[in-house]
C-alpha cells in the first residue's frame, strides 16, 4: 500500500481512516479507470473520485504520464522474423556452440589452454626428482616418468645378459641344426648308394640270367647236333 | 502467427530496449512457440502463452547480458548525451523531435523495476487486459494493478530526473 506523507495527509487519516484507505485503494485502482478495463470498478473508482481531489489529481497524472508514453515509436523490424529456415548442416551444433554467447571462442579457447597447462604443471610435479649427492641438491624434472640412473643401469645389465643369453641359445641351435643338416645329408647319400646297389645287383642278376639262358640254349643246340650226326648215314648206292 | 510478429516485436523491443537483441529473440521466441504449439490445449490462450514466451526469453536474454561485458546500445548512448544537461527539457520546446522523446522514454522505462516495466508496456502499447496480464506474469489481478500504478508513478519521476516534465 501506498503510504500517505506530509502532515495534511496524516490529518485526513487522523479524521477520516476509513477514506484514506480507500483512497490507497483507489490509487491501486486507478489504472482501471486510465484505460477502462474493468467497467464496475472503473464505476466505483469514478465514485470516489468526484468526492477525493487527491485522487483525481492522481489520475491527472497519471494521465499526464500515459500521454508522454504515447511518444514512443519504434522502427519496424527490417527481417523477417518468422519462418527461419532451420539450419540442418552438420556444422550447425559446432555453430551454435561458438555462436552462443557463454562459449564464445575466447572463452573455449582460454578454458582449454589453462586446462593444458595444468595438466603439463602437475605432470611435472609429479615426475619431479629431488636428490641429496655429494653435498648438494639436484633438481631434475620431466614430463613424463623417467627412471633413475641406478635403475638404467640395472636395467642395461638385465638386457645384456639376456642378449647373451639369447645368442648362446641361437649358436647352440645353430649347430643342432647343422648336425640335423648333415645328418639328413649323410642319410640321403647312404639312400642313394643302397639304392644304386640294389639296381646294379638287379641288373647283374637280369644278366646272369640272360647267359644261363643262352648257355642251356646252346646245350640243347648241340644234344641235337650230337643226334643228328649219331643217325646212319644212308648208303647212295 | 504471422499476425503476432509485430505485438511481440514491440514488446519485446520495448522490454529490452535494443533492436538487433529484439530480433533475434523474436525469432527464438517464434522458434519456440512453433516447436511447443501442439502442446497449447487451449487455442483461445494463445496470446497469454506466446507473450509468456516472449518475456521468459526477455528475462534469460537479460541473464546471458548480466554474464558479459555490458556494452550500452546506441540508442542508450544518445539517450546518455541527449540526457547529461537535463536543463536542454526543461522547456518543453527544447523536445524537437520524437525521437529524442523515445530515447527519454527508452530510458525511463529502463529505470523502473522490470516487472512494473513488463506490465506496463503490455497493457500501454499491446492492449491486453489485466486478466491476461496476470496469467502472463503469473501473479493475481490486483498485483498486476498495484504493479501499474507504481509503474506509472516510477515513470512519471524517472522523466521528471530527465528534465521532461
Amino acid at each position: 500500500m501506498i503510504a500517505v506523507s506530509g502532515s495534511a495527509a496524516e490529518g485526513r487519516r487522523a479524521q477520516t481512516p476509513r477514506r484514506i484507505m480507500g483512497c490507497e485503494e483507489i490509487k491501486n485502482l486507478l489504472p482501471n479507470v486510465l484505460y477502462d478495463d474493468d467497467a464496475v470498478e472503473a464505476h466505483h473508482v469514478a465514485a470516489h473520485l468526484r468526492t477525493c481531489a487527491d485522487c483525481s489529481r492522481e489520475l491527472s497524472e497519471l494521465r499526464a504520464t500515459r500521454n508522454l508514453l504515447a511518444e514512443w515509436t519504434i522502427e519496424e523490424p527490417k527481417r523477417n522474423l518468422m519462418f527461419v529456415k532451420p539450419k540442418t548442416g552438420w556444422t550447425e551444433p559446432l555453430k551454435r556452440l561458438f555462436s552462443n554467447r557463454h562459449f564464445s571462442v575466447a572463452r573455449v579457447g582460454s578454458a582449454i589452454l589453462i586446462s593444458c597447462s595444468a595438466v603439463l604443471v602437475l605432470l611435472s610435479l609429479a615426475n619431479t626428482h629431488v636428490t641429496w649427492e655429494k653435498g648438494k641438491f639436484s633438481f631434475r624434472t620431466s614430463l613424463f616418468n623417467q627412471p633413475d640412473q641406478a635403475v638404467n643401469e640395472r636395467e642395461n645389465a638385465y638386457i645384456d645378459e639376456q642378449l647373451l643369453q639369447i645368442i648362446d641359445s641361437m649358436l647352440v641351435s645353430s649347430e643342432m641344426r647343422q648336425a640335423r643338416l648333415y645328418n639328413l645329408m649323410l642319410q640321403e647319400a647312404l639312400d642313394q648308394s643302397e639304392s644304386r646297389y640294389q639296381r646294379e645287383t638287379l641288373q647283374i642278376q637280369q644278366d646272369l640270367d640272360a647267359i644261363s639262358q643262352n648257355y642251356w640254349r646252346v646245350l640243347e643246340e648241340n644234344a641235337r647236333l650230337k643226334k643228328q650226326s649219331k643217325r646212319p648215314k644212308e648208303k647212295n648206292f | 502467427m504471422r499476425r503476432w510478429e509485430r505485438p511481440i516485436y514491440h514488446f519485446v523491443y520495448r522490454f529490452t530496449g535494443g533492436k538487433e537483441d529484439s530480433e533475434d529473440i523474436c525469432q527464438e521466441v517464434f522458434t519456440i512457440a512453433f516447436s511447443k504449439l501442439k502442446g497449447l490445449k487451449e487455442k483461445s490462450k494463445f496470446s497469454p502463452w506466446i507473450y509468456k514466451i516472449a518475456l521468459n526469453q526477455c528475462r534469460i536474454q537479460r541473464r546471458r547480458e548480466k554474464g558479459r561485458k555490458q556494452i550500452p546500445l546506441r540508442a542508450a548512448k544518445e539517450a546518455e548525451r541527449l540526457s547529461a544537461d537535463p536543463s536542454v527539457y526543461k522547456n518543453p520546446e527544447s523536445l524537437t523531435s520524437q525521437k529524442e522523446m523515445a530515447h527519454l522514454l527508452e530510458k525511463a522505462f529502463r529505470a523502473i523495476p522490470e516487472e512494473q516495466r513488463a506490465v506496463i508496456i503490455m497493457k500501454e502499447y499491446n492492449g491486453l487486459k489485466f486478466d491476461e496480464i496476470a496469467e502472463i506474469v503469473d501473479c493475481p489481478v490486483g498485483t498486476v494493478k498495484s504493479r501499474m500504478y507504481l509503474g506509472l508513478k516510477a515513470l512519471k519521476e524517472e522523466l521528471k530526473k530527465l528534465g521532461v516534465t
